[in-house]
C-alpha cells in the first residue's frame, strides 16, 4: 500500500526528476532530505521528499537485510568522506560526500546510517543503474577531487561553505577587535565565547554585514565583505528571537522565502516538521513560549537555505530546562545539513566537547583548548 | 487618607475641564444652534477646516515618515539641532508663526511668486490654510512617528535584511507595519491639532474661513450669542470625533489581546 502511494507520487509529480540534475548527472539536490522507498525483492521502488512523506503520513520502508555494505570510509575532514561500492568488473567506485551530500550527512548520524548506505548501494546496483538509464541519466561518481566539482554543485546548500576572516579590525570608542586570520571549515560548529561587551555580537554582525569594518570576509573564497546583508545568504538568530510582532508564525517563517523568492513548499513543511512547530503555524507570535519562539526563529532562518548560520546567544533567554533541548537541536541541524555554524555565547556550559572554541580577550580572538567540566547534559 | 486626597484632586481637575463645556450647553440658544448648523457659511467652514487639516496631515505623512526614520536611525552631525528645529513651530506664538509664513509664502516672496506662476496663492486661499495648519502641527506627527521608530529594536530590521530583504523592503514590510499605531495616532493628533489652529491661519489666510476663524468672526461681528451657538456645535463635533477615535483605539486593543 505504502509502496503504491509512493509510486504514485513519483509518477504524477515527477519528483524523481526533481533531484536529477539537468546535466544528466545524478545528484541529490541541495537541502532535500531524501528517502528512498525501495523494496529490494523486485523492481518496486520510489523516491520521495521526506517532507512529502511527512505530509502524506507515509512511513518509509526499511531495506531488507541482505544488502550488505562493502565499504564506507570517511575521514575526519568532511570533504574527504567517501564510499566505495563495487562496480562492474570488480572495479571500485568512489562516491564523495560532496556529490551525495545528504547521504553522507546521514552517514555521520548513526540511526540513518544503514539507510543511506543502502540507498547509495542501490543507486550503483544494476537495478538502480537501469532505472537511471531509463530516464536517460548517468550516475555522477568517481570524483577524486571534490574541488573539481562543477560550479552548480559547489554552490548547492551545505557544500563547501567555509568562511575565512582576514585582517579584521574594528575600532570603536570603548574597545577594538582585531583578528588576523580565522578559518571556519565547511559544516563546522564553532563557538565564540567572551564576557559581555567584548564585541562578540559586533563580530557576528560584521560577518552578517550589519557593521562596517576593515578586513576581508571570504565565503567559499568569494569576497563578501562589500555585499549588503541581503545578498550574503547568511542566517542570523538572535537571543531575543526578534519574531516580527505584526506577522503570525507562518508569515514570519515565510518572510525570508518571499524576499529571496524561494518557492520550495516541501522544504518549508519539512523544516516545520523537523523543528516540531507545524502546530503553531497560525498562532500570533506574542503568546508563545521562549522555546517555541526560538524554534520559529531558527525555522525562519533555515527555510531561506542560508549558506552559514550565526547564533547570537541563542539560549540565553530560554528557561534552564529548555536550553539543552534547543542546544541539541542546533547541533543536529548543523549535522544534518552540514551547515557551517558560529555560535556566540558567554556561557561555557553551552559548549559541546568536540567543537572548536574561540575566546575574545584583549581585543583579539584566541583558539581555546576547552576542557569540558559540565554541560547541559547533552 | 492619601486615596481620598487623590480622588478629591482628580475630581476638581475633571470639574475644571467639564465646567466650560457645561456652561456653554446651559447658556446656548438651541434654535440659533440649529439655524447655524444649516447655514452655508458654517458648512463651508466645516469643509474647509476638515479638508485642509486632512491635506496637511497627508503631506506630513509623505514627508514626515522618511524624515522621522532618518532622525531615528542615522547618526550625523548636528542631529540634535535638527530635532530641535522640528519643534520650533510649537514653541513660538502661532500669530508670530503666521507672520513668518506670510513673509515666506506671501505674494511678494520668492516662493509666493513661483507658486503664482502655476496659479497657486497662499494668501487668503485654501492652500494658505493648509500651509498654516501643516507648519504648526506637523511636529506632532513627526515626533510621534520618530518615537515609534526609536522604540523598535534595530535588530528586527537586521534580521529582515539577513532574510534577504533590501533596505526599502525592510522599511515597507517591517519597520512601517511595526509602528502603524504611532502613525495612526500621530496623524489623528495632528489632524485634530490642525482643526483647532487659529493664530497662523488668521494671519495667512483669514478666508476661506475655518471653524476657529468663523467663531472669532461671529464673536467680533455679531456678539456672544452667535459665537456661543457656533461653539456648542464645534464641541459636539469634537466629541463625536474623539468618541470615534476612542472606539478605534479600543478595537485595536481588543484585536491585539487576542
Amino acid at each position: 500500500m505504502t509502496i503504491q502511494l509512493a509510486e504514485k507520487y513519483y509518477n504524477s509529480n515527477g519528483l524523481y526528476e526533481k533531484f536529477m540534475n539537468t546535466k544528466n548527472r545524478m545528484v541529490l539536490k541541495k537541502s532535500i532530505d531524501l528517502i528512498a522507498y525501495l523494496e529490494a525483492n523486485e523492481m518496486d521502488y520510489a523516491f520521495l521528499y521526506k517532507s512529502e512523506a511527512f505530509q502524506h503520513n507515509l512511513k518509509y520502508i526499511e531495506f531488507p537485510e541482505e544488502i550488505n555494505l562493502s565499504s564506507v570510509k570517511f575521514e575526519e575532514n568532511y570533504k574527504k568522506a567517501f564510499v566505495e561500492v563495487p562496480g562492474k568488473n570488480g572495479k571500485k567506485i568512489k562516491i564523495y560526500g560532496k556529490s551525495i551530500n545528504y547521504g553522507f550527512t546521514v552517514l555521520k548520524n548513526a540511526p540513518n546510517k544503514d539507510l543511506a548506505i543502502k540507498f547509495i548501494k542501490f543507486m550503483y546496483s544494476e537495478k538502480g543503474k537501469n532505472i537511471f538509464k531509463e530516464k536517460g541519466m548517468e550516475l555522477f561518481a568517481d570524483v577524486d577531487n571534490p574541488e573539481n566539482l562543477p560550479e552548480d554543485l559547489k554552490t548547492l546548500w551545505g557544500i563547501n561553505l567555509e568562511i575565512i576572516i582576514k585582517d579584521f579590525i574594528i575600532n570603536l570608542q570603548h574597545f577594538s577587535l582585531k583578528i588576523d586570520y580565522l578559518k571556519i571549515n565547511s559544516g563546522e560548529y564553532v563557538y565564540i565565547i567572551g564576557p559581555t561587551g567584548a564585541g562578540k555580537t559586533l563580530f557576528l554582525e560584521s560577518i552578517a554585514g550589519f557593521v562596517n569594518h576593515n578586513g576581508k570576509i571570504l565565503l567559499n573564497n568569494k569576497d563578501i565583505t562589500r555585499l549588503p546583508p541581503e545578498k550574503r545568504n547568511i542566517g542570523f538568530v538572535y537571543q531575543n528571537y526578534h519574531l516580527f510582532p505584526h506577522l503570525n508564525v507562518r508569515k514570519n517563517i515565510e518572510f525570508g522565502m518571499k524576499m529571496k523568492n524561494i518557492k520550495d513548499e516541501d522544504f518549508f513543511y519539512y523544516i516545520l516538521k523537523r523543528l516540531n512547530i507545524e502546530h503553531l503555524l497560525n498562532r500570533r507570535v506574542q503568546n508563545l513560549s521562549g522555546g517555541e519562539k526560538q524554534r520559529i526563529s531558527l525555522a525562519r532562518a533555515l527555510v531561506t537555505k542560508p549558506d552559514i548560520l550565526l547564533f547570537d546567544e541563542p539560549l540565553s533567554a530560554l528557561d534552564q530546562d529548555i536550553k539543552s533541548e534547543i542546544l541539541k537541536l542546533l547541533h543536529e541541524i548543523n549535522q544534518e545539513y552540514k551547515l557551517t555554524t558560529i555560535h556566540v555565547t558567554h556561557d561555557k556550559n553551552e559548549i559541546i566537547n568536540n567543537s572548536r572554541v574561540f575566546k575574545i580577550s584583549n581585543g583579539t580572538l584566541m583558539e581555546e583548548q576547552y576542557v569540558q567540566e559540565y554541560n547541559y547534559n547533552y | 487618607m492619601f486615596r481620598n486626597i487623590i480622588i478629591i484632586i482628580s475630581f476638581l481637575f475633571i470639574i475644571a475641564i467639564i465646567l466650560p463645556f457645561l456652561t456653554v450647553f446651559l447658556n446656548v440658544d438651541y434654535n440659533l444652534l440649529f439655524e447655524i448648523s444649516k447655514s452655508p457659511e458654517f458648512l463651508d467652514a466645516v469643509r474647509t477646516t476638515f479638508l485642509a487639516a486632512l491635506l496637511a496631515t497627508i503631506i506630513a505623512i509623505i514627508f514626515g515618515i522618511p524624515f522621522a526614520y532618518g532622525i531615528a536611525r542615522y547618526d550625523f552631525p548636528f542631529k540634535s539641532i535638527l530635532e530641535a528645529i522640528v519643534d520650533i513651530p510649537q514653541t513660538i506664538p502661532h500669530t508670530a508663526a503666521g507672520i513668518a509664513l506670510l513673509m515666506t509664502l506671501g505674494r511678494s516672496s520668492a516662493i509666493g511668486k513661483t507658486a503664482g506662476i502655476i496659479g497657486i496663492s497662499f494668501v487668503h486661499t485654501f492652500w494658505g490654510v493648509v500651509a498654516a495648519m501643516g507648519f504648526l502641527s506637523f511636529s506632532i506627527f513627526v515626533n510621534s512617528v520618530k518615537e515609534g521608530f526609536k522604540k523598535i529594536d534595530v535588530r528586527y530590521e537586521k534580521v529582515a535584511r539577513s532574510l534577504g530583504a533590501t533596505p526599502f523592503k525592510t522599511f515597507i514590510f517591517i519597520s512601517l507595519p511595526m509602528i502603524k499605531h504611532e502613525i495612526i495616532t500621530g496623524s489623528l493628533l495632528m489632524w485634530a491639532r490642525g482643526i483647532s489652529e487659529f493664530g497662523a491661519v488668521a494671519i495667512l489666510a483669514y478666508y476661506p474661513m475655518t471653524l476657529s476663524i468663523l467663531t472669532y468672526d461671529k464673536f467680533q461681528g455679531y456678539g456672544l450669542k452667535q459665537a456661543l451657538a457656533l461653539t456648542a456645535l464645534i464641541f459636539i463635533m469634537s466629541m463625536i470625533i474623539f468618541v470615534i477615535i476612542r472606539i478605534i483605539q479600543n478595537l485595536w486593543k481588543y484585536t491585539e489581546s487576542r
